[in-house]
């Protein structure tokens, strides 16, 4: 551990630039009272503790938090935000700490995927061709139940009143879950659409701390809305 | 109008000189302040009943007892009814009026239009006996406020449990008008309407609010989960509980299934320190009232039990509320808990409570609780008032703030007095001349003559009294004993019978046999002050009350015989003696020309007194070089000036007392001066403003000494000092230790100036120098009230809190020349090691000696040499002995605001003693008979009042009448029955016993 | 044989007992007719005296009632009296009174419950205890 106390308080980026809620609170004001850390269901898994995250913030040790695993154990819930009686904003503080981490730092599968979102306009790096092969599929198989016969899932259709952005697991490993919404829009009449690409509704920079990526992402979304002349966006991620 | 609102109004708009708006123990106060220097007072609360939150309380912090009662007068007794305060407020001066508002105030202050909203109760008060019918019969259940909101009770019902006489009320909002209560009445007393009545009020001198405080609604936070999870309560619930009066007769059961309670958490700050809900702001008294709260919950559940109170900062900044939360932890095995908690769960299917917190080694813990306690504090507004600022209104506080007892107090009395200066200013005299009471002697020295009224209500009667038999008794007792049936006393025909056969028969003595709501307090006076009959000589049996007791049905003749032969068997006894009657030597004697002093002695001048000020040192001023805030500042350099130039103070340098005399309102003094010479002075009374000081304990934490190490004053006034190295910079690190000395043995009381001090000292610094960093190690941040957004500007501005304990404190070294202060960060649970360039030990207060003037006195001291008073809470600025006072730092550690309002506060004490010409006693004291004393002097020791003395030269015993309160202990404690207490002479008492059985 | 019913005096302070006393009789809560309250303003003013003329004069039990230590009117009347009544209750059994027909208890305001308890607690006492053997052998 060992912190470096002779010297003086280092300044700390993360209060600079983690953004605030509407309670407009520094985190120097932090009471240290421990509502955040009694109420998160991380306390104490490999020394998560939201309360010592904000203390070695305000102490300037950033350089450790954004070396260390801790700021990608929370699960961003809120449950601390929630109850905290001076109106820090925990949540924003992770995920700064999070984007300041260096990209091949990332744990897991997170940042690849924000890669392939960006390179292929999905997480799963999936053509389009796959793509279009796999939803003409799953819609010819809904159109064989009774009461749906002749459907179709309109693509790219210009003018159409809603467009649904979809999840990857959705053309991957959980197709039937296509069904489901289909078969709503199906019976309420809705005149939707999905694009062909960019069709990528899981922003992966969110949790990797990354705003640039999230921009890009989010602005493929718009370019659709744009080109399209479609009015209505339904994102459910 | 109904009759009830005819009465009301009647009532209300005899003269009033003063509206008091708002009921609680602070209205209260001044309602008595004024009503003892003989204004008519008018008090009224929106609520509909009166004495506030403190109703639903029994004990209070911080030794667990009540003694609302000792804020009854202590001098003129007879205008008041000694009893229990909780029964409601009765004194000849003060018109208790509730679910009354003042809605408008127009006109100057001395002669105002008041404007007030008067709600009906539904219940004549003078016609209910109580005896509950109506409750009985009520279709309507709503919830209880009072006793908690699982609790239920009927629209119509009795407000607070112990009020009398038991009158009930209507709740409009619940009522349904089915008219099932006005059916069953016996006596009528019922009118089902409640349209509010507007009575204008003239010529009222001043009003006084004192708003108090509503109570946060622990329902808008949603993680305590309090309406929803069952056993959740707020604190004044949980004091419902816990009596005997409540919901429960005091059984420790909770309310979802009745299981005893055996664990209990509280958790503190619910809505306050919540910047999240806009209350940057401390409540003040929860921390002290959850320790109490705990204390007597343990007690009552016994062992295996477990009381914990979950916290942020443990705010015992009162003088005796550190050793008394080291006892609770430390005797008494109540558990504290540093860390605010979350939330509040159900633990799986049952009704218990699950809370997890982080434990002193970071551990996530969870606790099961049966009960769970919210320490909820004030609401963040103020309650609202559109007539607050007219003129002629004087607020009790101006910002909202949730005041304990003794802050309470003071502050109304330092308002009483604003209010009788104006009063005074404007020459207005108390309405009703100060009339003689005394009754024809004739009347009184006549052989005993009585007159017995019985009332024929049998109706309210819940068993039968055979009047025949009963008329049979008393006559046996004396020949020419007149008994008078009268069918309902309470009614204005019935009271007027009564009076009529009074006034034209030839009785001295009468007992009436009726319920209490018929002879109430004010009828009574009229005995006294219109029919001449000394108070003693009238007797009230309530009857009702008495039967109740029985079953159902049983006979009670015999038993109401029984008793109203007692009775009168005892008022035959009853003696008269006029009360002597005292002139008052209209001086003050004030001993410390500092702040307090200073404030003392200039608003007793502006009242007409003349003012001895006394003052050890040469110079008056006292700690004023060291007083930051530049208005408090002002105000006490232009009282200096004042002081000094007002003829009615005569001031004394270096001059000491040295001996005393006398009895309160004529007393001798002796002063004498540094060169030796000496001098008497006669004067009423004495305020002790001996004051503080500060004290460097820095030994205590530091070996030697370094020019960087300082105190937190000496700190203060080198920010000051533009030529300070500390202002000029640069500044790399600052480190403030607090409680250096303070809160542990031997000085285990918090110096309450410490906190704020260096939180204005680390702000000062950060503005001058925004780079530099600060450290504060800390127990606990003593920022109660409104003073608790320092606090939180000091840690917006980056200002780092380090907490720590009394086992662990940060260490200084110095070994390497340098300043590095060694600690650890409980939330890290590391260790920390800072250099500093600075370090600033928050060192505390102590009181000066008062040794020698404790010997010409006789009060009592603290074991830490504080003055101690003659109640912490119901008379803080009283010393034990009428007409010695006490104010300031000589009491207690305490802020100049309110060091000057407590100054205030004694001068009012002041002004009750002294104000009239006169005074005289009630006839319930001690006399001494002195052929049998044997001058042994146990009675001298034995009275709490110190209001016995014995002359030296003729070795007589003296008591000191105004002093002397009536308790009877010397009569009991005389081995010769030499002294006796008026009223309850041997004689009388054993005749009473004899004729009882 | 006819029950015995025994004559009891409550000697109650004005303040807290008194309260409580009341306070039973507003929230119905019933207790024996056999008590004879006498009102006293602390029990601090209770002569010895009092306790044997009453004894004397035919009770069979004396009850003694009085604030909680720290809640008393007149500061600590009550303490008083706390020294004073066991003293007496010693002479009594000097004499030949069973130490139980003399109690003394602290009951505050609030406690009319605990008023109720004791009082029906003590008539059971006493008619336990039988008739003070003063009847028979004194000529009142």
């Amino acid at each position: 551990m060992g912190t470096d106390t002779e010297t003086k308080r280092k300044q700390s980026a993360v209060k600079e630039k983690a953004p605030l809620r509407p309670v407009e609170s520094p985190m120097d004001i932090c009471l240290g009272c421990g509502t955040c850390s009694a109420g998160c269901a991380m306390t104490g898994v490999d020394g998560f503790d939201p309360r010592k995250i904000v203390r070695k913030v305000l102490m300037g040790r950033d350089a450790e938090l954004v070396g260390s695993k801790l700021p990608w154990i929370c699960t961003m819930c809120g449950k601390c935000e929630h109850a905290c009686p001076m109106g820090i904003n925990i949540v924003n503080m992770i995920r700064t700490l999070r984007g300041m981490v260096d990209r091949d730092k990332v744990p897991g599968m997170i940042q690849k995927g924000v890669e392939l979102c960006l390179e292929t306009g999905n997480n799963l790096g999936l053509p389009a061709e796959d793509f279009t092969f796999i939803i003409e599929d799953v819609a010819a198989e809904m159109a064989e139940e009774p009461g749906f016969e002749g459907f179709t899932v309109p693509i790219d259709k210009k003018g159409a009143n809603l467009l649904h952005t979809l999840h990857n697991k959705l053309v991957n490993t959980q197709n039937e879950d296509l069904v489901h919404w289909w078969k709503i829009f199906h019976m309420a009449g809705e005149d939707f659409t999905i694009p062909s690409e960019n069709w990528e509704g899981v922003n992966w920079g969110l949790f990797s701390g990354d705003d640039e990526s999230m921009k890009i992402v989010v602005g493929r979304i718009v370019e659709h809305m744009d080109r399209l002349e479609i009015k209505n966006l339904m994102y459910p991620e | 109008m109904t009759e009830e609102m005819t009465s009301k109004a009647d009532r209300i708009s005899t003269p009033v000189n003063i509206v008091v708006a708002g009921a609680g123990i602070t209205g209260i106060r001044t309602a008595i302040d004024f009503a003892a220097s003989g204004y008519k007072v008018l008090l009224v609360d929106k609520a509909m009943h009166g004495g506030g939150i403190l109703t639903r309380l029994d004990h209070q912090f911080p030794n667990d007892h009540c003694g609302m009662c000792r804020m009854l007068p202590m001098i003129d007794r007879g205008t008041d009814k000694e009893t229990c305060l909780r029964r409601g407020l009765f004194h000849e001066n003060i018109l208790t009026c509730y679910s009354t508002e003042v809605v408008a105030v127009d006109g100057k202050a001395g002669d105002l239009a008041v404007n007030l909203s008067v709600v009906p109760t539904g219940v004549d008060k003078t016609r209910c006996s109580g005896c509950g019918e109506c409750e009985r019969v009520c279709p309507v259940m709503v919830p209880d406020h009072f006793n908690g909101d699982w609790v239920n009770r009927k629209a119509i019902f009795l407000p607070t449990p112990h009020l009398s006489p038991d009158s009930r009320v209507i709740d409009w909002q619940a009522c349904t008008s089915c008219g099932a209560c006005v059916e069953v009445c016996p006596t009528h007393a019922i009118t089902l309407n409640g349209e509010r009545e507007q009575v204008e009020l003239k010529g009222v001198y001043a009003v006084v609010l004192a708003r108090g405080v509503n109570l946060y609604d622990p329902a808008l936070t949603d993680v305590y989960g309090y309406g929803v999870l069952p056993n959740v309560v707020t604190a004044t619930d949980f004091e419902r509980i816990m009596s005997s009066s409540g919901p429960y007769q005091g059984e420790m059961m909770r309310p979802s299934d009745g299981k005893p309670i055996k664990k209990i958490a509280w958790i503190q700050c619910v809505g306050s320190r919540n910047v999240m809900i806009g209350a940057d702001f401390c409540s003040s008294v929860c921390c002290m009232f959850a320790v109490k709260e705990a204390i007597l919950a343990k007690q009552k559940m016994g062992k295996e039990s477990d009381a914990v109170i979950f916290y942020m900062d443990m705010r015992t900044f009162g003088r005796d509320f550190q050793r008394y939360k080291d006892e609770a932890e430390n005797v008494k095995g109540i558990r504290f808990v540093r860390m605010r908690v979350h939330s509040i769960q159900l633990h799986e299917n049952t009704d218990d409570l699950l809370i997890s917190y982080v434990n002193k080694d970071g551990e996530q813990v969870d606790e099961i609780f049966d009960l769970v306690v919210l320490s909820t504090g004030r609401k963040k507004d103020f309650l609202t008032c559109d007539w607050a600022e007219a003129d002629g209104v004087f607020q009790v506080d101006r910002l909202p703030g949730f005041k304990d007892i003794a802050d309470s107090v003071v502050g109304a009395s330092a308002i009483s007095e604003q209010v009788l200066r104006m009063i005074h200013q404007q020459n207005l005299k108390p309405d009703k001349n100060e009339s003689d009471h005394s009754p024809d002697i004739s009347f009184v020295e006549r052989r005993p003559s009585y007159i017995t009224v019985l009332c024929d209500c049998n109706t309210s009667l819940s068993n039968p009294i055979d009047f025949q038999k009963l008329e049979n008794t008393i006559h046996a007792l004396s020949s020419g004993h007149q008994i008078l049936r009268v069918e309902q006393a309470c009614s204005k025909e019935g009271w007027q019978t009564i009076r009529k056969a009074i006034m034209d028969g030839q009785a001295n003595r009468c007992l009436i046999m009726a319920c209490d709501a018929a002879v109430d307090f004010s009828r009574k006076r009229e005995f006294t002050n219109e029919l001449g009959f000394p108070v003693s000589f009238v007797d009230l049996l309530d009857v009702v009350s008495l039967v109740r007791r029985f079953q159902e049905g049983e006979d009670a003749t015999d038993t109401v015989s029984k008793e109203v032969f007692m009775r009168l068997n005892r008022l035959g006894t009853r003696s008269y003696a006029s009360p002597l009657k005292q002139a008052q030597v209209k001086t003050v004697l004030v001993i410390g020309g500092g702040p307090a002093g200073l404030q003392a002695a200039s608003v007793l001048a502006a009242h007409g007194f003349t003012v001895k000020l006394v003052e050890k040192t040469d110079r008056l001023g006292g700690k004023l070089a060291q007083i930051e805030e530049s208005d408090l500042k002002q105000h006490v350099e232009k009282m200096l000036a004042g002081v000094n130039k007002n003829p009615q103070i005569d001031v004394y340098l270096e001059t000491e007392v040295i001996q005393t005399s006398g009895r309160p309102g004529v007393c001798m003094t002796k002063l004498k001066h540094a060169s030796g010479e000496t001098r008497i002075i006669h004067h009423g009374a004495t305020i002790l403003a001996t004051g503080g000081k500060e004290v460097d304990t820095s030994a205590s934490v530091v070996s030697e000494s370094h020019e960087r190490i300082i105190t937190g004053f000496d700190m203060d006034a080198m920010l000051k000092a533009n030529d300070s190295d500390l202002v000029k910079g640069p500044v790399s690190t600052v480190v403030m230790i607090q409680c250096v000395g303070s809160r542990q043995e031997p000085n285990n009381y918090c110096s309450r100036i410490c906190c704020l001090k260096s939180l204005k000292n680390a702000i000062r610094i950060k503005d001058l120098h925004p780079e530099t960093d600060i450290y504060i190690f800390y127990r606990d941040i003593m920022t109660y009230g409104n003073s608790e957004i320092l606090y939180t500007e000091a840690r917006k501005k980056g200002v780092l809190f380090i907490p720590f304990d009394t086992d662990n404190p940060p260490r200084i070294n110095m070994a390497s020349g340098a300043i590095i202060i060694e600690g650890d960060d409980p939330f890290l649970g590391e260790p920390v090691q800072i250099k500093a360039d600075w370090l600033a030990l928050a060192t505390g207060v102590m009181p000066n000696d008062v040794s020698d003037l404790k010997q010409v006195f006789s009060f009592e001291t603290t074991q830490d040499g504080f003055i101690q008073e003659a109640d912490s809470k119901w008379r803080p600025v009283d010393t034990e002995r009428v007409g010695v006072f006490v104010c300031g730092l000589a009491r207690t550690p305490a802020r100049l605001d309110e060091v000057l309002l407590e100054a205030n506060a004694a001068a009012q004490r002041v002004l009750t003693l002294l104000e009239k010409d006169h005074t005289s006693y009630s006839p319930v004291t001690a006399r001494v008979r002195n052929a049998i004393c044997s001058v042994c002097g146990i009675c001298i020791e034995v009275c709490p009042y110190q209001a016995r003395y014995m002359d030296e030269d003729r070795r007589v015993v003296h008591v000191d009448n105004l002093a002397c309160q009536g308790c009877g202990t010397c009569a009991a404690e005389c081995p010769n029955n030499a002294t006796v207490l008026g009223e309850y002479e041997d004689h009388g008492v054993m005749s009473m016993i004899e004729s009882s059985l | 044989m006819e029950q015995f019913e025994p004559k009891i005096i409550a000697l109650v302070c004005n303040w807290c007992t008194y309260t409580a006393a009341d306070l039973a009789g507003t929230s119905r809560l019933q207790y024996p007719a056999n008590i004879r309250m006498i009102r006293m303003m602390c029990t601090g003013m209770i002569d010895s005296k009092y306790i044997l003329k009453a004894f004397l004069s035919g009770a069979d039990g004396v009850f003694v009632g009085g604030c909680h230590p720290g809640d008393c009117h007149y500061i600590d009347g009550n303490l008083k009296a706390g020294k004073r009544i066991p003293g007496v209750g010693k002479i009594l059994e000097q004499f030949g009174f069973e130490p139980d027909r003399l109690k003394l208890k602290w009951i505050g305001a609030s406690e009319g419950p605990e008023f109720q308890k004791y009082m029906t607690e003590f008539v059971d006492t006493i008619k336990t205890l039988g008739p003070s053997q003063v009847r028979d052998r004194m000529i009142l």
